[in-house]
């Protein structure tokens, strides 16, 4: 089921309504109807991996159990090691049998020893890697005894299932999610307001912003033989801000939803597109997927603890990891080792832990340095950003390519100027926004009534008249 | 929770009526006659899908207009024509096109998929009768709540874009000027292949009816109904089957005048691609098919005799 889809908008009420009316006096019930709703929300798209979910809840609750039970090290490291290869072999299954197959093939016929073997067609199960990694969290904090494990099944499976945030994250640790579902809830009336006000700035974002730049950037990517420099570089534009609203939307909506059912998620996005360098913008990016890989592969191998070529091969793993989770594809394989090229002088210089705090705080605008570190880093992003939605790496060149010619300084052929004109309101509220959690937060405590409703009206207006083609989510892919 | 839902009462309550109130102007701006009222001097009006719409230029076409549309199955055609007759009393005759695809049971999912209703559904809905929207309604909910989104955002776009001077050829159909010129380059490909498959079995029982419906509803109102085929290539001529057009149209429609123009020669470049003319096509069919309108002809016999004398196809046309 689609966040942006009317079945959503029926299915998010009758959920509310059982939740907190019929339910709300059982909290094993009310967890029920949690599996039961997520079960639901995911079987709209395909029941047969449903299949899939539950098995990877049995595994990993049943690995917690033996956990509990256990306290010799080599049968806990067992465990453990099931509950890896059990998700990890899914996702690899899924994910990337045919990427590697393909790629084995390529390789024996380089070395002239050709080899036949067939594709497989298979269907790449939506969310897998968020929820797999979700559930690997669990094992591993259990294993490391950083965790109570769960002997409530009910609990867990709506731990793993969560609807809000099963499909595309935000990947939440079970630390911190897990929990939340043995403690009866308390409706919150401030909670559920605050959470509306998210879900409808997350469906702008999708709906307005990644939707319509969506529309020009496939349209340019699909045919960037034919397109100028500067039409191409307009193309990376659109996808930029098409992947920033689509994801961050999501997750906006994921937690804004979360908040109405009384839960409190991790924040995914912090306004990334105004770091003031590349550290800083993957600490404010995809927060969940970063703190994963920095707490359960980065610190694992060494972290920043050893050597300055310890610190630097740990980058580059964590990197290409971090790209190849997103897909199988050379693309974002490159996408990473462009970002950790881009990371290494900060970490050369020991720059990577500066830009902590929220840029030019307590200013209406930033400082020509603060601006001219923004535009840098964007521009970087934007041009990494081309690997990550071009068809292959042939296509990621022959686009770089492109634009690096003379044709760049000529008018670009697509110009849209209402899009031009959401992005720059969009951004405007963004950079109002960048103190709080999340843009239009800060709306409730400043603004009346009358003046907070007419700019809700104002959204829901622009939501309904710039709706592009209903499109998915981007990250379902991965 | 009770402050809570009061207040997410009030704000939908609020939104709902201005969404209303823009609704109900909406309506009563695309509802007045006059945007739907056509030149005066029209006499007869062409209506049908894709092919006509790209095969008859109407500014080749004396006191006749065409209102084609891409995509329309007679469910939407229905609607128009009810509305277009009673707003301009000066049509007297009704070319109406009936050809082999329009029975194809793909027209079901013409009629009623989302893609399709979320099309038709803004640009008729002013046309439709409360039976005609329960028919949708109830074959598609969901994609009619989409689309009276569309409803709102189209027609306020249109509203604002032409100043209220809105033609009914704006959001109804109009002569389609096709520059393509695919023809060759399809058969290369095979492409006849891909749209044999994409037919479906059987026939579409809901364009059927409402094929009928309006058969039937001309009768009532005493307006000369006719049906035509526009010309298609020869290649994809050669699949169609023929018996089974033929024993329909007999067995529901033998009192309709049928001019099938489908044979009428045509080379390579003059279509877009197999079932479209391009505007060179259009051209020259138009010109043919405005002496059949002058001359009110109705015989079947009388018009293939008349494509037979237009001359062989030209040699270029490869099978």
């Amino acid at each position: 089921m689609l966040f942006n889809s009317i079945d959503f908008a029926l299915f998010l009420p009758i959920v509310f309504i059982l939740y907190w009316f019929v339910t709300n006096r059982n909290l094993k019930l009310q967890n029920l109807l949690i599996v039961v709703a997520s079960y639901v929300f995911y079987g709209w798209w395909d029941t047969r991996f449903l299949s899939l979910i539950l098995f990877s809840t049995l595994v990993d609750y049943l690995v917690g159990v033996g956990l509990l039970k256990q306290e010799n090290l080599t049968k806990r490291k067992i465990l453990l090691w099931i509950s890896i290869v059990v998700n990890l072999g899914f996702l690899g299954f899924f994910k990337y049998y045919n990427f590697f197959l393909d790629n084995f093939i390529t390789a024996f016929t380089f070395f002239g020893m050709p080899i036949k073997a067939g594709m497989l067609n298979i269907i790449l199960p939506v969310g897998i890697s968020f929820y797999t990694f979700q559930t690997l969290s669990y094992s591993i904090d259990v294993y490391r005894r950083k965790l109570e494990p769960t002997k409530d099944f009910v609990a867990f499976a709506a731990f793993v299932s969560f609807f809000p945030q099963l499909v595309a994250g935000p990947i939440e640790r079970a630390t911190h999610l897990l929990p939340q579902f043995y403690k009866k809830r308390v409706f919150n009336s401030t909670l559920a307001v605050d959470g509306l006000r998210q879900i409808l700035w997350g469906l702008f974002k999708k709906i307005v912003i990644a939707d319509n730049c969506a529309e020009y950037a496939n349209m340019i990517f699909n045919n960037s033989d034919s397109h100028s420099g500067s039409t191409l570089v307009l193309g990376a534009l659109f996808f930029t801000f098409q992947i920033y609203g689509d994801f961050s939307g999501y997750s906006d909506i994921a937690i804004g939803t979360s908040r109405l059912f009384g839960f409190d998620l991790m924040r995914n996005f912090a306004f990334p597109y105004f770091s003031r360098d590349i550290a800083e913008f993957w600490r404010r990016w995809h927060i969940s997927l970063s703190t994963w890989f920095r707490d359960y592969l980065y610190i694992p191998l060494g972290g920043s603890q050893g050597g300055m070529n310890m610190k630097i091969r740990n980058t580059f793993i964590i990197f290409i990891v971090s790209g190849f989770w997103h897909g199988a594809n050379w693309t974002f394989i490159v996408w990473g080792f462009l970002n950790a090229l881009y990371f290494l002088p900060l970490l050369l210089a020991n720059k990577n832990r500066h830009n902590l705090e929220v840029v030019a705080i307590g200013r209406l605008l930033p400082s020509a340095r603060d601006f001219l570190a923004i535009l840098t880093t964007f521009s970087l992003t934007v041009f990494a950003w081309i690997f990550f939605r071009a068809d292959n790496i042939t296509h990621a060149f022959s686009y770089i390519k492109g634009i690096f010619t003379s044709s760049l300084l000529s008018v670009p052929t697509v110009l849209p100027f209402s899009l031009f004109g959401l992005l720059a309101f969009f951004m405007t509220v963004e950079w109002i926004g960048r103190g709080e959690q999340y843009a239009i937060e800060a709306i409730a405590s400043r603004w009346k009534r009358p003046l907070r409703w007419g700019f809700y009206y104002v959204i829901i207006f622009l939501i309904f008249f710039f709706m592009g083609k209903e499109q998915e989510f981007i990250y379902f892919q991965f | 929770m009770k402050s809570f839902l009061l207040k997410c009462t009030a704000f939908i309550v609020l939104l709902l009526l201005v969404l209303v109130g823009i609704r109900s102007f909406i309506i009563q701006q695309k509802q007045n006659p006059e945007r739907y009222r056509l030149n005066t001097s029209i006499e007869n009006i062409v209506l049908g899908h894709s092919q006509p719409e790209c095969g008859l230029n109407d500014s080749l076409l004396s006191h006749t207009k065409n209102l084609s549309q891409g995509g329309e199955a007679y469910f939407y055609t229905y609607a128009k024509l009810k509305k277009l007759i009673e707003v301009n009393p000066t049509i007297r005759t009704v070319y109406l096109s009936f050809s082999n695809n329009q029975l194809e049971k793909k027209m079901d999912d013409w009629t009623f998929d989302d893609e399709f209703i979320n099309d038709k559904y803004p640009a008729y809905f002013f046309a439709m009768d409360s039976e005609e929207k329960k028919v949708l309604w109830k074959a598609n909910p969901k994609a009619v709540l989409q689309s009276e989104q569309l409803l709102l955002k189209n027609n306020m776009v249109d509203l604002v874009k032409y100043r209220g001077k809105i033609r009914p050829e704006t959001y109804w159909g109009d002569y389609l000027y096709l520059e393509r010129e695919k023809t060759d380059s399809l058969i290369r490909v095979n492409y006849i292949e891909t749209m044999v498959k994409e037919r479906g079995k059987g026939i579409s029982e809901i364009n059927l009816t409402y094929l009928k419906k309006i058969v039937q509803w001309c009768k009532d109102e005493n307006i000369q109904l006719i049906f035509y085929r526009t010309p298609v290539h020869p290649i994809l001529r050669s699949t169609y089957d023929e018996k089974a057009f033929d024993s329909i149209r007999k067995k529901h429609f033998s009192t309709i005048p049928f001019l099938d123009c489908i044979d009428f020669p045509l080379s390579n470049q003059e279509f877009g691609d197999f079932d479209h003319l391009n505007y060179k096509g259009a051209r020259k069919f138009s010109t043919f098919f405005n002496h059949v309108v002058q001359r009110k002809i109705t015989s079947e016999i009388e018009i293939k005799k008349i494509i037979s004398s237009e001359g062989q196809p030209e040699k270029n046309i490869s099978e």
